[in-house]
């Protein structure tokens, strides 16, 4: 085994590593450009050769977030370097030594870790993210608690629980069925998400092929296939839609309140369920690693576990369908709003809301998507359960 | 039963002359055509091919055996009705005289009608091409046309001529029938208005169209010589490996050239070389002398039957050799076709466990 | 005295699903000699490969949970020589390699990989993207791989496993090179047994008493053939074919079972700057590998690229070719529709006389219980004994049937 690397290259890399072990966050070329890099032998080294440099560079950005503090920094940054990023793409990427060529004459070329694409930080994160799971003991879940009384409000996966939630309060006047009805392309991708909430690993363009080659819109998001079909049971009249655009919550509430005759009072406006796009995304990534790493149930357990500590603002992003769909939603969604015109409901608001609006690139970007993984990182490998897995020094994998 | 007043109107053919659709819109408008007394008996099939093809007592690839009787039950069913009668398939135009004498004996106390629909051979000769092509068969058109052209047109064997010239189809079906019950339907030069053939077709038959508004959807199955020449090839390869007309009929007609090729967008169409039209424009001529000179009943402008000759400037694509690319393209087309026939197949366990439920469901009397 | 593990890990396409097909199918001749190649299943170190480098793969990742454990563990308590072959495994990096080397305790590992001239693999590389769906073209694969940045995750994977250098590097970091075996692939036109002749010397085989298993062979398709492929891959992407139809028809019927036979098409070779760049490369290659002090089978100079072939352009080919092709392939899928509809129809028939055969004696259990008892008596006779026995007999039939058939090719 030879170090081909000059031992000045040597001691400052090691030396940027036991910076970063201690949460420090100064990028590698600043560190390199300090008028003294390298202590000479720094102890604590981690045995056999160099970290690469993604899992370096995520480590400092780590470091870099507010929330780093709550975690046991330390044992999170040696699993952190010590693990492979799973999956496709570049591995053991060399640091960049600007002095001179660092190279082996093979291998992957030298980077500055602070040019990584954020998808391939995300990519390290998302292994280590399923270590910290996959390592913590299943804790015993307590009993579901049985709901009190069956309440009849569909559709809208985000919404539709928080209403259930309120409304299940008070005494139903009759048979009536709320269906809310929002934005079809904001329903598509409430059903995705929901979907890699269950352990999907389909992308989002792919679900919203999926929907438009077979012509089937999952229920969720077809409130006038919904509203038909209650009305089959109870009649057209007894169902009403409630169009729920985003920002309109409490209004939402307030009609569906209304048409169920249900006493509320002055209740808040009814948040809405993640995960959102961002969040949803890293799901599915890490629905990716642990179905190969754990059976179904247990994944699904590990998933259930993890979903609370999902960092990030599920309002924060909104999907928008690839372009060669938006022919198919718009006319997807123009149906819809005629057969609930034309069913002899009863509705709530503005069935045009219904219509996709202008599409508009707030989906997220990687560099979100990395921030969220950073915080759910750290928020997992400080929860309770883990960090005490993480301390006590528990094998490398 | 009494010989009532009833008129059969037999459609013979021509063949590749718009046939399939208008049988098809008779069928769509059966219950609406019946109340006017007008009858288009088809049972439990599709079409009158199965009868046709028992009078005149052809091979076709295995399915004569399979529709003997077929023409006898098709009389019976004639011979229930008063009012109007319509038979119609294209293949009865081949019929020799001693099944014509058959036909017309069957139908015995009947007021007979003929109508044949004709269209001009510049098209007629590169469609039959083509339907010998759906039908396994591997000739050139270059081949094709020098066979049509050499063969005998009067007591013909050529399955061309024995469906398409005009003079000799109808003077067999005609044979002791007043030419005024003779009605030749002339199928209309392309960009004419899309009802016109119906119409005039309802004219023959003597019916008005408004007793059948519904329209077909059909959609014309023909492909363009690229496509053609490609299923030429196949049919070549298939020879090899031998195919049974039985498969080739579902996977090859119907998925790949029907559901498939014919679907595609700006195929060009297979045309007669330049050099055939003076002597295709010959023997039309004749033709309209004949029809001229018969008396027989003309719906339609005699002028249709006169072929469109080629713009001077438009160079003349040989269908043996299309351009390639065409060619890769439509093959490509009927690859994805078939491994998607092959991948969608149900699976077979399923299907059979199904029938053998169903099967035992009966058998315990449920 | 510690065991031995003999770990093969690659490349791809130097004939190593022909020595994997080898040791599967011989399990008694190689105990006989000493030797073990744990495998309940032919991909069983596939599916540990996946495992160890966390790698999706369609799905199949799905059985793969665990299986580097259960490998790792077999090769501990052996105390035969253990082979294990995948080459996959090429691709690890460092901490994936770290992690298998601590699963072997204190076995004493030997690494081997085979390696052939970059002319022959990069063709062969394009090839086995094409033939997992991608529609990428040649000349951009080219450039891709020729990239000194290796951004993205086709130039990464394709590094990965073909850098002969990098890969001896990683998993070699913690063994003495006496130890690490270099086999190199003999070149074109060299008999057919030599490069399995060094195999077997490697792993310290006698190689006469095996026998083939039935053949994995994955010949190489030629440049129109490849061509029509991608073609295909453009048209049954993006969900109109699945995964599952996929393999069997588009890359098991079409390209390995009917493609692949046309062998008088073209090959493919490099164009002219990939061949220049490709044998500088190997130059380089040989010069550093040379100084390792590995165990070399065969010769580093065959890492050189040796005689090539007239560059036909995969990106721009002859249609007429490729609609031959295409013929040949409707003609091969025609078949197969036929033969899965004549063997679907041949057990129709078969249950339904069996059908039959219950109706039978159904009618022949009516006509003994007619003739003795009181009308109504004899109809509750006939019903009940009817219904009990006809249900025997039909879920018999029945089952036998369901369990006789099974899913065509």
């Amino acid at each position: 085994m030879t170090r081909s690397v000059s031992a000045t290259f040597d001691a400052v890399a090691w030396s940027w590593v036991d910076h970063l072990r201690h949460r420090g966050c100064t990028p590698w070329l600043d560190w390199v450009a300090r008028p003294d890099p390298a202590d000479p032998l720094v102890a604590g080294r981690l045995p056999g050769r160099l970290p690469g440099a993604a899992q370096l560079e995520t480590v400092r950005r780590l470091a870099a977030r507010p929330r780093s503090a709550e975690a046991p920094f330390t044992d999170l940054a040696e699993l952190v370097l010590d693990r492979a990023a799973p999956g496709r793409g570049p591995d053991d990427l060399p640091l960049l030594w600007p002095h001179r060529d660092a190279r082996e004459g093979f291998g992957p070329p030298p980077v500055d870790p602070a040019r990584i694409p954020a998808s391939e930080l995300v990519r390290v994160l998302v292994g280590a993210l399923a270590e910290l799971l996959v390592r913590t003991p299943d804790e015993d879940r307590p009993a579901h608690r049985t709901r009190r009384r069956r309440l009849a409000v569909v559709g809208s996966p985000a919404l539709a629980p928080a209403l259930r939630a309120t409304l299940g309060r008070g005494e139903p006047a009759g048979a009536g069925v709320v269906v809310l009805a929002e934005p079809m392309d904001e329903l598509l991708g409430q059903t995705w998400a929901l979907r890699m909430r269950r352990g999907g690993i389909a992308p989002w363009p792919r679900h919203v092929e999926r929907c438009a080659r077979t012509g089937r819109l999952p229920r969720a998001a077809d409130p006038a296939g919904t509203a038909a079909q209650w009305a089959e049971r109870v009649g057209p009249d007894q169902v009403h839609v409630v169009v729920a655009r985003p920002g309109e919550e409490y209004d939402a509430q307030r009609a569906a309140a209304d048409a169920l005759g249900i006493e509320i009072g002055d209740a808040a406006a009814p948040r809405r369920r993640g995960p959102g796009p961002a969040q949803a995304e890293l799901l599915r990534r890490l629905n990716q690693v642990l179905r190969g790493r754990t059976p179904a149930d247990r994944h699904r357990a590990l998933v259930n576990r993890l979903v609370p500590l999902l960092a990030g603002d599920p309002r924060a992003h909104r999907l928008t369908v690839p372009a060669r769909y938006e022919g198919w939603l718009r006319h997807t969604a123009e149906q819809a709003v005629h057969r609930l015109r034309e069913g002899g409901f009863r509705v709530h608001g503005d069935l045009d809301a219904l219509l996709p609006a202008a599409p508009d690139t707030s989906g997220p970007s990687d560099w979100d998507l990395l921030d969220l993984a950073l915080d759910t990182c750290l928020a997992v490998a400080g929860a309770p359960a883990t960090s005490v897995v993480l301390t006590s020094g528990g094998a490398r994998r | 039963m009494p010989a009532m007043s009833r008129v059969v109107s037999l459609h013979i053919g021509a063949p590749k002359t718009g046939t399939t659709y208008l049988q098809d819109r008779l069928a769509l408008n059966r219950s609406a055509l019946a109340e006017h007394e007008v009858h288009y008996p088809l049972g439990l099939h599709a079409s009158h091919f199965r009868a046709a093809l028992d009078l005149i007592d052809m091979p076709w690839g295995g399915q004569r055996e399979e529709v003997r009787g077929d023409w006898d039950a098709l009389m019976r069913s004639v011979r229930r009705y008063s009012g109007k009668v319509v038979v119609s398939h294209e293949i009865l135009a081949a019929a020799q005289p001693d099944q014509v004498a058959k036909a017309m004996a069957d139908l015995e106390g009947s007021e007979v009608h003929l109508v044949y629909t004709a269209r001009d051979l510049a098209r007629q000769i590169p469609a039959d091409w083509q339907e010998g092509i759906k039908h396994q068969r591997a000739r050139s058109f270059a081949n094709f046309v020098r066979r049509v052209q050499n063969a005998r047109r009067t007591r013909p064997t050529l399955w061309f001529w024995r469906a398409q010239g005009l003079p000799d189809v109808l003077s067999r079906w005609s044979a002791g029938l007043p030419p005024e019950r003779v009605h030749l339907v002339t199928v209309p030069q392309s960009g004419a208005p899309h009802d016109l053939l119906w119409e005039r077709y309802c004219q023959a038959l003597g019916i008005d169209p408004d007793w059948a508004p519904t329209d077909s959807e059909r959609v014309n199955s023909s492909i363009g010589a690229a496509e053609t020449t490609l299923l030429r090839r196949l049919n070549r390869r298939l020879r090899d490996s031998g195919l049974d007309p039985a498969d080739y009929r579902p996977l090859v007609r119907e998925r790949m050239v029907h559901q498939c090729l014919a679907l595609r967008d700006g195929m060009a169409r297979a045309t007669l070389p330049p050099d055939a039209f003076d002597w295709i424009s010959e023997v039309t001529e004749e033709w309209i002398e004949w029809i001229e000179g018969s008396g027989i009943d003309v719906v339609g402008d005699l002028k249709d039957l006169r072929p469109t000759p080629p713009a001077d400037d438009e160079p003349w694509q040989d269908p043996d050799r299309p351009a390639t690319s065409d060619m890769l393209d439509a093959a490509i087309d009927a690859l994805v076709a078939m491994t998607l026939e092959a991948a969608h197949r149900p699976d077979p366990d399923e299907q059979i466990g199904a029938k053998i439920g169903r099967a035992a469901k009966r058998l315990r009397g449920q | 005295m510690t065991h031995k593990l003999l770990l093969h890990v690659g490349a791809p396409k130097t004939g190593t699903s022909f020595v994997q097909d080898l040791l599967f199918h011989n399990p008694k001749a190689l105990a006989e000699q000493g030797f073990v190649y744990p495998a309940d299943r032919f991909d069983a170190h596939f599916l540990a490969a996946l495992d160890l480098m966390e790698l999706p793969w369609g799905g199949l990742e799905t059985q793969a949970v665990g299986a580097w454990d259960r490998l790792a563990e077999q090769i501990r308590d052996e105390d035969r020589t253990v082979i294990v072959s995948h080459e996959i495994l090429a691709a690890a990096s460092r901490p994936q390699v770290r992690r298998a080397m601590e699963s072997f305790g204190d076995t004493e590992v030997h690494l081997v990989l085979s390696a052939r001239d970059l002319v022959r693999q990069i063709p062969a590389e394009w090839q086995e993207n094409v033939k997992h769906r991608r529609t990428i073209g040649y000349r951009e694969f080219l450039d891709t791989i020729m990239d000194p940045e290796r951004s993205g995750k086709l130039a990464s994977w394709f590094w990965s496993v073909q850098e002969v250098p990098a890969i001896l590097d990683r998993w070699g970091e913690s063994l003495p090179p006496e130890r690490v075996h270099l086999v190199t692939v003999p070149p074109p036109g060299a008999p057919s047994e030599l490069l399995w002749q060094r195999f077997a010397g490697v792993l310290g085989l006698d190689p006469a008493p095996l026998e083939r298993g039935g053949g994995r062979a994955n010949p190489s398709l030629g440049v129109p053939e490849i061509a029509l492929i991608r073609r295909v891959n453009g048209r049954v992407n993006h969900g109109v074919l699945g995964g599952d139809p996929y393999r069997a028809l588009v890359r098991e019927l079409v390209a390995h079972r009917t493609l692949s036979a046309r062998t008088g098409s073209p090959r493919l070779y490099l164009p002219e700057d990939a061949q220049a760049w490709a044998t500088d490369l190997s130059k380089r290659w040989v010069a550093a590998l040379s100084t390792k002090g590995y165990d070399v089978v065969g010769d580093l100079a065959e890492l050189q690229p040796a005689s090539t072939g007239p560059f036909v352009d995969p990106d721009a080919p002859d249609e007429g070719e490729v609609a031959d092709a295409a013929l040949d392939t409707i003609v091969a899928l025609l078949q197969h529709e036929v033969d899965a509809r004549r063997a679907g129809r041949d057990r129709e028939r078969a249950l339904r006389e069996e059908v039959e055969v219950l109706r039978r004696e159904r009618d022949e259990a009516w006509e003994r219980f007619y003739g003795r008892a009181s009308y109504r008596a004899r109809q509750r006779l006939v019903r009940a004994a009817d219904r009990s026995r006809l249900m025997a007999l039909l879920l018999r039939g029945y089952r036998r049937a369901r369990g006789r058939s099974s899913r065509s090719a």
